[in-house]
C-alpha cells in the first residue's frame, strides 16, 4: 500500500529523517516506537503533507502514486489520514460543519455524489457509537475546551467518518486515561480491516496491548534501526532504548 | 479651514439662508463660525492620528464642486425591504417624509434644524447645514414597528456633501429596532457627515444595526451619541465591507444604574478601504454592564483602526466592562492600528480589555486540509467562523442572512 524508500527530510537546516525504509501492506498494523527526538512525529507529518519540511532524498509511493508530489488535501482524498498528537482548536468551526465539507470534497474527488444532509447525519450517528462520542460535542467549536480524551476520541471519530486506507495515529495515547484509552483503541480496532492499514506512532507499549501490531519498528536518529513483532515492544518496555542505542552506536562506529 | 473651503461653505450658507427656519438660524450661524475658525482634524490630533480626515478630504473631496440638494431620480421604494415596518428615506442628508412609509405616525417627525450643542467641527458642520432632521420619538410603553432608515446619495451630477441628523428618543419601557442602510448612485465623491443621537429613558431599549457597504467614492464620518438612563439596554451592531473612508464614532454615556450596553462590529475590508471605529463607554453609575467585541479581517492594502475607551468613574462601583478587538491580517500590506483603553477610578469592578492581531492560523489550515478540504475552502471556513461571531446580537434574521451572504461573497468569491 505504501512504500517508503530511503526517505530523508530536514526542517530548516536540521536533518531529521535520515533514510527511512518502510513497507506497509493492506491489513497490517505497524507500530513505530523510539525515544524523544528520534523523528517519529516528523515522519507522520511528512507523510500527511505538513509544510515546512524539505525532502532531500528518497520516495514515498502510496497506491502507485508519488505521495510527496501531492498537496495535503490530495493525500487525504487519496486515503491518508493523520490523527494529530495535538488536535488544533478552531473557534467557531464545529466538527459536524467541517467534516461535511471534507467528506463531500473527498467524494467529489473520487467521482462520487456529495451526501445530502440526512444521509450525512445518519452516517454520523452510526460512527459516533464507535468512539462513544456525544452529538453535542460535535456541534461545539472544534476542540475548544475539549478534554484530552474528547480531543482524541474526536480524531478517531473523524477517522471513522473519512474511512482512510492508511491511518497514521500520532501518539494518540498521550493525554488519555485508561478508560479513554480503551474507548479509543476499541474505535481503532473496529475500523481495522483487510483493506486498510494503520501506522501507530507511540512512546509506550501500553497502547499496543489494545491495538496489537503486526510489526514494531524502532526509530532512532531518523532511521529504523530494528524491526520485530509485538514482543519487541515488550522488550523495549523492560529494557528501555539504551541497548538499541548502544548496538546502533557500535554499528555506526564501524 | 482652507480659504477655498471657507468661501464655498459661506456662499452655500448665504444662498440657503432665506430658506433656513428662523428658529435655528442663530445656532446655525454660530456653528458656521466655529467651522470657519477650526480645521478638520489630522495626524496631530490623537483621535485622528491614523485617520487624518484633513488630508483624506483634501485628496478626495472638493468642497467647491459640491451641491446641497435632495433632487434625484432615485426610485426609493425599490430599495425598501419587503417587510412590515417604518421605511424612512433620507436623501443626500435630508429626511423626506413624503417618500417614506410610516406606520408609527406618532413617532416620526421632521425638524428644520437643531439647537443642540456641538462638540467638534463635524458636529458644527452638521448643525450649520442640516435642513431636514429626522426625529423618532417612541412614547412610553409603546411597541413600535421596526425602523428601516435608508440613506440615499446621488452624486451623478456633482459631488455631494450630506449632513443627515437623526435624533431618537425612546421613552420609559419602550423599545426600538433600527436598521440603517446606504444606497448610492453616481461616480462623484460623497462626503457624509452624519450625526445620530439616541436617548434611552428608564427601562427603554434600542438596537441599531448598520450595514456599511459603500462604493469607493463614499467618505463618511458617523457620530453616534447614546445617553442611557437607568435600567436601559443598548445594542449597536456595525458591519463595514467597503468604502473610501468609514469613520464611526460611538459614544455611550451610562447615566443611571443597571444600564447595559453591547457593541459589536465587523470590518471585512480589502483594496484601499479605510475603516476606523472609535468607541467610548462612560460608566458613571454603579451596577452597570458593557460588552464590546469588534472583529477585523483585512486584505490587500486595507487599513483598520480601532480605539475603544472605557471610563469607570469613582461612583460606578460593581461595573462589569469587557472589551475585545480581534484582527486577522491576510496580506503583508494591510495594516491595523488598535488601542484598547481602560480608565478605572472605582475599586470594586470587573473589567477586561484586549486586542489581538494575527495572521491566518497555519496549523488550523493544515488540520482542515489534512481532512481533505482544499486550501481556499479551509481558509474560508476559518475566516467565516471568525467573522460570524459578530452576528450574535442582530435583531433581524434577514439582516443576519444578508450580512452572512456578504461575508461569504467576500471570503469565497
Amino acid at each position: 500500500m505504501i512504500s517508503i524508500k530511503n526517505l530523508h527530510a530536514k526542517i530548516e537546516d536540521k536533518e531529521i529523517l535520515r533514510g527511512i525504509n518502510l513497507e506497509v501492506k493492506a491489513g497490517e498494523v505497524h507500530a513505530i516506537m523510539g525515544p524523544n527526538g528520534s523523528g517519529k512525529s516528523t515522519l507522520a507529518s511528512v507523510l500527511a503533507g505538513r509544510d515546512g519540511y524539505e525532502i532531500t532524498e528518497g520516495s514515498v509511493i502510496f497506491k502507485g502514486k508519488n505521495l510527496l508530489e501531492l498537496e495535503a488535501e490530495e493525500r487525504a482524498r487519496e486515503g491518508v489520514f493523520l490523527a494529530f498528537q495535538y488536535p488544533v482548536e478552531i473557534p467557531g468551526v464545529s466538527t459536524t460543519n467541517f467534516l461535511k465539507t471534507a467528506l463531500n470534497q473527498i467524494r467529489v474527488y473520487r467521482g462520487e455524489k456529495p451526501l445530502d444532509a440526512v444521509t450525512f447525519l445518519k452516517l454520523m450517528k452510526e460512527k459516533m457509537k464507535i468512539v462513544e462520542i456525544d452529538q453535542a460535542l460535535l456541534s461545539r467549536s472544534l476542540n475548544e475546551g475539549f478534554s484530552g480524551g474528547e480531543k482524541k476520541r474526536n480524531e478517531i471519530f473523524q477517522m471513522a467518518m473519512l474511512a482512510p486506507t492508511l491511518a497514521i495515529l500520532d501518539e494518540t495515547d498521550s493525554g488519555l486515561d485508561i478508560d479513554a484509552l480503551r474507548i479509543v483503541s476499541h474505535g481503532v480496532n473496529t475500523l481495522r480491516s483487510a483493506d486498510n492499514a494503520i501506522v501507530v506512532v507511540t512512546h509506550y507499549q501500553r497502547l499496543l496491548e489494545y491495538i496489537v501490531p503486526d510489526f514494531v519498528h524502532v526509530l532512532l536518529n531518523g532511521q529504523i534501526v530494528k524491526t520485530g513483532d509485538k514482543t519487541l515492544a515488550l522488550e523495549l518496555e523492560k529494557k528501555g532504548y539504551d541497548w538499541i542505542k548502544a548496538a546502533h552506536g557500535a554499528l555506526e562506529a564501524q | 479651514m482652507e480659504i477655498a473651503v471657507i468661501n464655498t461653505l459661506q456662499s452655500q450658507f448665504d444662498k440657503r439662508q432665506g430658506k433656513f427656519s428662523k428658529t435655528y438660524l442663530k445656532t446655525r450661524q454660530k456653528a458656521l463660525d466655529y467651522v470657519i475658525a477650526h480645521d478638520f482634524p489630522g495626524r496631530k490630533d490623537e483621535d485622528y492620528k491614523y485617520t487624518p480626515i484633513d488630508r483624506i478630504l483634501k485628496k478626495n473631496f472638493d468642497f467647491t464642486k459640491t451641491v446641497l440638494t435632495d433632487r434625484t431620480d432615485f426610485d426609493f421604494k425599490s430599495s425598501f425591504y419587503d417587510l412590515k415596518g417604518n421605511h424612512l428615506v433620507i436623501c443626500n442628508g435630508n429626511y423626506l417624509p413624503e417618500k417614506s412609509i410610516i406606520l408609527d405616525d406618532i413617532c416620526c417627525s421632521l425638524q428644520k434644524g437643531s439647537n443642540a450643542q456641538f462638540k467638534d467641527v463635524f458636529g458644527a458642520l452638521n448643525i450649520a447645514f442640516c435642513e431636514k432632521k429626522l426625529n423618532i420619538d417612541v412614547p412610553e410603553n409603546y411597541r413600535s414597528h421596526p425602523f428601516f432608515i435608508y440613506n440615499f446619495y446621488d452624486s451623478q451630477k456633482r459631488s455631494v456633501f450630506g449632513n443627515p441628523n437623526i435624533e431618537i428618543r425612546v421613552r420609559t419601557n419602550s423599545r426600538i429596532e433600527v436598521l440603517e442602510k446606504t444606497i448610492t448612485q453616481g461616480e462623484n465623491a460623497v462626503f457624509i457627515n452624519k450625526n445620530t443621537t439616541i436617548h434611552l429613558e428608564t427601562g427603554a431599549s434600542a438596537n441599531i444595526t448598520k450595514i456599511q457597504n459603500y462604493p469607493k467614492n463614499i467618505f463618511q464620518v458617523y457620530n453616534l451619541d447614546v445617553n442611557q438612563e437607568k435600567e436601559s439596554l443598548f445594542n449597536s451592531n456595525v458591519y463595514s465591507f467597503s468604502g473610501g473612508l468609514i469613520r464611526n464614532n460611538l459614544n455611550i454615556n451610562q447615566l443611571g444604574e443597571h444600564c447595559e450596553s453591547h457593541m459589536h462590529g465587523l470590518y471585512l475590508i480589502t483594496g484601499n478601504c479605510h475603516v476606523d471605529n472609535h468607541t467610548t463607554v462612560d460608566h458613571t453609575m454603579p451596577n452597570c454592564y458593557s460588552n464590546e467585541l469588534y472583529k477585523g479581517i483585512l486584505d490587500e492594502q486595507a487599513k483598520g483602526v480601532f480605539n475603544g475607551k472605557i471610563y469607570v468613574r469613582p461612583y460606578a462601583q460593581k461595573t462589569n466592562a469587557f472589551q475585545s478587538n480581534q484582527n486577522i491580517n491576510l496580506s503583508d500590506s494591510a495594516s491595523i492600528y488598535t488601542k484598547p483603553q481602560l480608565e478605572i477610578w472605582a475599586d470594586d469592578v470587573k473589567c477586561s480589555h484586549g486586542c489581538t492581531i494575527g495572521q491566518l492560523d497555519q496549523e488550523a489550515l493544515f488540520y482542515l486540509r489534512s481532512r481533505g478540504i482544499d486550501k481556499p475552502a479551509a481558509k474560508a471556513l476559518i475566516l467565516i467562523a471568525f467573522a460570524e461571531q459578530s452576528l450574535e446580537y442582530i435583531p433581524f434574521d434577514f439582516v443576519n442572512a444578508e450580512i452572512d451572504v456578504l461575508i461569504h461573497q467576500r471570503l469565497i468569491g
